[in-house]
């Protein structure tokens, strides 16, 4: 029988100024409550301001109180730990990681580059402006910006997109972000990297902070098969170890409020054999029971 | 898993203003300014509000008058001034000057949200409502985690400096 290691001890230090940032944060909440109260009173002494004001509440709402109250609910009630789905920057709950991925990060770049999808920009003021532009007026924006999502309590690395139809409202995206050092999967399984991938079909009001965003398709596992296909065809060399039922299959909704449903597992694409830049590819250590040689498709089930 | 921010891992190079510490500042920078509106406004009618001021019940000569209310607006103006250096400091991310922001906006805010709730004051745009607004802004920009993260890294980048 292994040792069980130490359980943690006790409660987690909080120091007075994590305190006081708590304190400030919650008044903030609060503070932006009254604040709409105030707006939606002073709106109803107008005329025809009614309609400005009731953007400016819209945007007050949206972008300020709603946020801020998510954030507070959800860092009480919603898990900080890995069970296989992101977080928004509001703490709700958002797409589930669908994929995962071994490899150096130039092989990852590579092998998305070579598979045709197209890096995402930073969001910055700029890009941001550019994907409303561009939206508005029907105008192809290939390296369009993607929301942050948050795991391991960071926002994702990097993020790839294909845009279809020429329509930034519509396109397949994929965010990735590096495994902390020496983490594993649930079930044990070691992999440099996870990533969530789904499909924007359209541009939408979020269901629960009222934010304009991208709608997202429902079907994820289909988006998944596309991410996968796509660069198994460009990378040859690809290794595809498929972790069957890694979840429960299960319907739910994303941050924002669209629904979701997939059937539970989990691609790993393993691209250590991938030469990049004139180095030729490692191939994964003999042993570990579940590589198969380049190109094969290697399936993990369950016990029963 | 800790919120100890992606900046502290990036070592001593300085970490990413947060736009959440920019509007911030910004609206400090409002806050301010709109102060010193009332500064103008008092300069332009002097005449008129040395004629307001009360000394014991009693109007004072205008001379007095003049000299109390130079005093006001004289100390009005310092502290615009003292605002606005807290304004610079919150920008380069001082965890302290943040606090201090914060702890004001957070006062005045209270204030008015006790006298609108026990005395029945009306806050609307004739009156308060926009530094009201303004108030309540800072307070959500600066107590946002990406400014509370970006202050920690500023420090902590300070202190790696220091160390070296």
């Amino acid at each position: 029988m292994p040792e069980t290691p130490a359980v943690p001890s006790g409660r987690r230090r909080v120091s007075p100024g994590a305190i006081l940032d708590a304190f400030f944060f919650v008044l903030a909440g609060f503070a932006s409550v009254w604040l709409a109260v105030l707006l939606a009173t002073e709106s109803l002494g107008l005329g025809w301001g009614l309609l400005w004001f009731a953007v400016l509440f819209w945007a007050l709402l949206a972008y300020l109180v709603l946020p801020r109250l998510h954030r507070i609910l959800t860092r009480l009630y919603v898990p900080d730990y890995f069970i296989g789905r992101t977080r928004t920057s509001d703490g709700l709950l958002g797409d589930p990681v669908n994929l995962a991925v071994t490899g150096s990060t130039e092989q990852v770049h590579a092998a998305l580059a070579a598979a045709g999808w197209t890096r995402a920009d930073d969001v910055t003021l700029a890009s941001s402006w550019r994907i409303v532009t561009a939206t508005v007026r029907r105008r192809s924006y290939l390296r369009a910006p993607v929301s942050p999502l948050l795991l391991f309590d960071r926002v994702q690395d990097f993020a790839y997109q294909q845009e279809v139809a020429n329509n930034p409202a519509k396109r397949h995206h994929v965010r990735f972000w590096r495994c902390p050092d020496g983490w594993m999967l649930p079930g044990g399984h070691r992999v440099d990297w996870v990533a969530a991938g789904t499909f924007d079909r359209a541009v939408g009001l979020s269901l629960f902070t009222l934010q304009v965003t991208h709608k997202i398709d429902e079907h994820t596992d289909v988006e998944r098969d596309h991410i996968v296909a796509s660069i198994r065809h460009a990378v040859p060399q690809t290794r595809l170890v498929l972790i069957r039922d890694f979840a429960t299959g299960y319907h739910s909704r994303n941050g924002g409020g669209d629904t979701i449903q997939t059937d539970g597992d989990l691609p790993v694409i393993d691209l250590r054999g991938m030469p990049v830049a004139g180095r030729p590819g490692t191939p994964p250590p003999a042993g570990d029971g579940v590589t198969g040689s380049e190109g094969s498709v290697v399936e993990l089930t369950g016990l029963s | 898993m800790t919120g100890a921010g992606m900046a502290v891992s990036e070592g001593t190079a300085r970490p990413r203003r947060p736009s959440s510490v920019i509007v911030g500042c910004l609206l400090m920078v409002a806050r301010a300014v709109s102060g010193g509106f009332v500064i103008i406004t008092v300069f332009s009618r002097w005449e008129e509000f040395t004629a307001t001021i009360m000394l014991d019940g009693d109007r004072p000569t205008s001379q007095t008058a003049s000299a109390v209310l130079g005093w006001l607006v004289g100390g009005y103006g310092l502290i615009l001034v003292l605002y606005l250096g807290l304004t610079v400091l919150v920008f380069r991310g001082r965890n302290g000057a943040r606090v201090l922001a914060l702890t004001f906006a957070s006062v005045s805010i209270l204030v008015s949200f006790a006298d609108y709730s026990l005395n029945g004051a009306q806050i609307s745009l004739r009156t308060s409502l926009v530094s009201v607004t303004i108030d309540i802004l800072i307070l959500l920009a600066l107590s946002s985690t990406n400014a509370r993260r970006y202050a920690r890294a500023v420090r902590a980048a300070r202190h790696d400096r220091a160390a070296r």
